[in-house]
């Protein structure tokens, strides 16, 4: 016989391997009575191993329990004795329904056919029903270049669907393919290429630059900056000129697509290349409602130095061709803007031109740095400094002047102030913010608001500088930190309905679902009472939880503790609301350089491995596949 | 046979005996409740554990003696629902190192003698083999046949697809 010294073994457990002799029979669940008289009976061998089911449905129940919502999703997948035991068990199903956000009052007295339906429907809004394994990625193509792709998303309006239309550059023509994609697969639309009686055998055209915007009536207008060179071996007195011309110019095109695939050349203007051009290169281009045309050029010497140069719109009345040799411009350099200089040290990467305003965006920074109002009255209009997030994450911090990217506004109607008993409004604004600097790098929800007296919603492109603002949230394991940075710098997206928001760095994606109403509306962020908190347990442990602390001033702001009861889970390091995110399925090396959803549960991106789409919505069942698609080639 | 007496001893179920600190064996809470039940002098007989046989109270008195200092457990914590289910230690995770069967008798030994702390390492080892497999890959770990017919199937699939709940 071994005694406990044998098994004093603190080193090290041991990893026995075999069990012998087996049993068949299941233990009592009940204590055995306080007696040592009768010498236990060995058991008869059993017939087999024992399995993970011949285990008693509580210790099953047990294991259950420990599980995450989407691998309690998948685990109930397996068969039917599990399913049934877990599908029987309302007090398994309320402890899995209260792992999710937003435990829902009505949960209180209600069968287990209705808690295992509650928990799809929460589970799927909040994409722990498993996306991470039952994605479906469908990839056309096998090859794109880098950095000469884009998206353009025009959100469903007025019974219209979503469209979406992914664009690449051809080098070998200067050609731009415009696929329509929806949610099966991308079909080239339009092919767009330089100018037609600029096309010449003797030039060859480069797209420096381009945009696709939807300003106008017709499906798109399409901006493209080109450059041009003119081939060597043709000599002659033109051809010397031309030359010349083109190392100080470049052409500026302007396109309208019709929903007929009908392309049609709107403006053309040879525009100067900045004095000292070849310090510069092109950046991005946009333009307005209006028709006028932005050129951002950056510094190669200077980081953050860059150039903006507006082309108003051809006139209306004008009787001249489309074709605009010296075409009237503004152009805005560093010095001209009232910025403070050593704030911007990456190059503008993106604008983006909303309500007479610009959003310039750096790389590896995706946010609005800075806005430039009132771009087409003159160049000395107000220039807006947003200042940089170098600002501690606290939930209690109140900013001014700062700003993020845009999920989603709310307009707080009627309330009363609680000093002068006036009518007032709020407006609210939550935002997704990048912070890129020591404490807490991370990706954070943040909300602005303001107080007015007079019924006015919030523009909440051009008037987000002025709110105060706070941080309410963290999207946790964000990869921001050093191994996660390359050239290619994050790239994310937003869904239409601001309830899924995607980073992507490299090859790894991390999808984080939210809701934005918790954050922005008092009953939606509130979680439940005393009175309908449904297990016993939850309350011993209320003290430790984050519910509101009762308020004496009913609603108005909703700041304080905002999405704390929806989001129980807190970031040890910062005491915000926790979102974790789930990654979804990708093969390593498909790097990801652009991404736009075209519903909240469908995402497309261009990868090296080409046109990508990972869907996770009704239908979804972790296929993989992977098509050619012949003009998608290079 | 008798035992020291800050020992006692226990018989598994395949008649083997085995001495065990009585402060090791009091992290069951039967053995403990069944000791203070008993009179002084009958502590000194071996107590039979008759649903656990030998290797596995060998495994459950060695993780025992491992945590026999730890403070005792508080009422009902596994309401956390905020606790993750990787949140196993690390000598833990190495002492559940074995193979199925044997990590199953543990839990089934470790609900008999009432070891709550025991039987949460024990289900959340098997949670954790489950974590982020899909239900084709958690038949094969489990040996788990599928009874579902493609009608079920379908069904189940739908279910848990993207439901509004707005």
């Amino acid at each position: 016989m071994n005694g406990m010294s044998a098994m004093n073994v603190d080193s090290g457990p041991s990893t026995s391997k075999a069990v012998q002799p087996r049993r068949t029979r299941k233990p009592p669940l009940r204590r055995p009575k306080a007696s040592i008289k009768t010498h236990p009976k060995p058991l008869p061998p059993p017939e087999r191993a024992m399995e993970l089911l011949d285990i008693p449905p509580e210790m099953l129940i047990h294991i259950l329990r420990q599980l995450d919502p989407a691998s309690f999703t998948q685990c109930i997948q397996t068969c039917k004795t599990v399913r049934y035991f877990a599908s029987t068990s309302s007090e398994l199903l309320r402890h899995q329904i209260r792992k999710l956000p937003g435990l829902p009052n009505e949960v209180n007295g209600l069968r287990p056919n209705e808690l295992m339906e509650l928990f799809h429907k929460r589970a799927g809004k909040h994409a722990r029903n498993a996306i991470d394994i039952n994605a479906d990625v469908s990839a056309f193509g096998s090859r794109l270049s880098l950095g000469t792709a884009q998206f353009h998303f025009r959100h469903a309006a007025d019974g219209w669907s979503p469209r979406l239309l992914g664009c690449i550059v051809d080098p070998e023509n200067a050609g731009i393919k415009i696929y329509d994609i929806d949610e099966t697969l991308p079909k080239l639309k339009y092919e767009i290429f330089p100018p037609s009686f600029l096309e010449d055998r003797c030039l060859e055209f480069h797209v420096q630059s381009f945009t696709v915007e939807d300003h106008s009536s017709s499906v798109a207008t399409v901006v493209v900056l080109y450059s041009y060179t003119v081939r060597e071996h043709l000599k002659n007195s033109f051809i010397a000129e031309a030359r010349s011309r083109a190392a100080t110019t470049w052409i500026l095109a302007t396109y309208c697509l019709s929903a007929d695939e009908y392309i049609r050349l709107k403006t053309v203007r040879e525009i100067q290349r900045p004095e000292s051009f070849h310090m510069y290169k092109a950046g991005p281009v946009a333009i307005s409602p209006t028709g006028t045309v932005v050129v951002v050029m950056n510094s190669r010497a200077v980081p953050g130095c860059f150039e903006i140069t507006s082309y108003p719109p051809k006139s209306t009345s004008s009787k001249s061709s489309m074709y605009m040799r010296h075409p009237e411009y503004h152009t805005y350099s560093n010095g001209d803007l009232p910025i403070q200089q050593d704030k911007v040290k990456r190059p503008i990467t993106a604008i983006k031109i909303v309500d007479r305003c610009l959003l310039l965006n750096q790389s590896t920074h995706p946010m609005p740095s800075y806005t430039i109002d009132g771009l087409e009255l003159s160049r000395h209009s107000l220039v807006r400094d947003l200042p940089q997030q170098n600002i501690i994450p606290c939930a209690d911090d109140a900013i001014f002047g700062y700003s993020g990217i845009m999920l989603k506004a709310h307009h707080n109607h009627g309330l009363k102030c609680s000093l002068t008993d006036e009518d007032i409004c709020i407006n609210s604004v939550l935002q997704l913010t990048f912070r890129t600097v020591e404490p807490h790098i991370g990706l954070y929800l943040m909300k602005g608001w303001e107080s007015v007296f007079n019924c006015r919603e919030i523009n909440p492109h051009t008037d987000r500088a002025r709110l105060e603002q706070m941080h309410v949230a963290r999207l946790m394991n964000a990869p921001m930190q050093a191994a996660h940075c390359t050239l290619q710098g994050l790239v994310y997206a937003v869904s239409p309905d601001s309830t899924r928001v995607v980073v992507a760095a490299w090859d790894e994606i991390y999808l984080w679902p939210i809701e934005p109403d918790a954050f922005l509306r008092k009953e939606c962020g509130t979680g439940p009472n005393s009175k309908t908190r449904v297990a016993n347990a939850l309350k011993r442990k209320r003290t430790e939880d984050p519910v509101p602390k009762k308020v004496e001033d009913p609603d108005n702001e909703y700041l304080k503790d905002c999405g704390r009861p929806y989001y129980r889970d807190l970031d040890p390091e910062t005491n915000l609301p926790a979102i974790e995110p789930i990654r979804l399925p990708n093969e390593p090396g498909w790097v990801v350089y652009k991404m736009q959803f075209y519903t909240d549960n469908t995402l497309w991106a261009f990868t090296s491995a080409g046109l990508v789409k990972w869907h996770w919505g009704p239908g979804a069942a972790a296929s993989r596949l992977r098509a050619e698609i012949g003009q998608l080639l290079f | 046979m008798a035992a020291p007496e800050s020992t006692i001893m226990l018989t598994s179920s395949d008649g083997t005996d085995i001495s065990v600190e009585r402060q090791v064996a009091e992290r069951s809470i039967l053995i403990k409740n069944l000791l203070a039940d008993l009179p002084g002098e009958a502590t000194t007989e071996a107590i039979p554990i008759p649903n656990v046989n030998e290797p596995v109270l060998r495994k459950v008195i060695e993780w025992c003696d491992h945590h026999k200092k730890d403070p005792p457990a508080s009422a009902e914590d596994d309401s956390d629902s905020r606790k993750k289910s990787t949140d196993i230690d690390e000598w833990d995770q190495k002492f559940m190192q074995v193979d199925q069967e044997m990590l199953f008798e543990i839990i089934l030994a470790a609900n008999y003698l009432d070891i709550k702390a025991l039987l949460d390492v024990g289900c959340k080892t098997v949670a954790n083999m489950i974590k982020g497999k899909s239900p084709d890959e958690i038949r094969k770990t489990f040996n788990i046949q599928n009874d579902f017919t493609p009608e079920e199937e379908d069904q189940i699939r739908r279910e848990n697809e993207w439901a509004e709940d707005r």
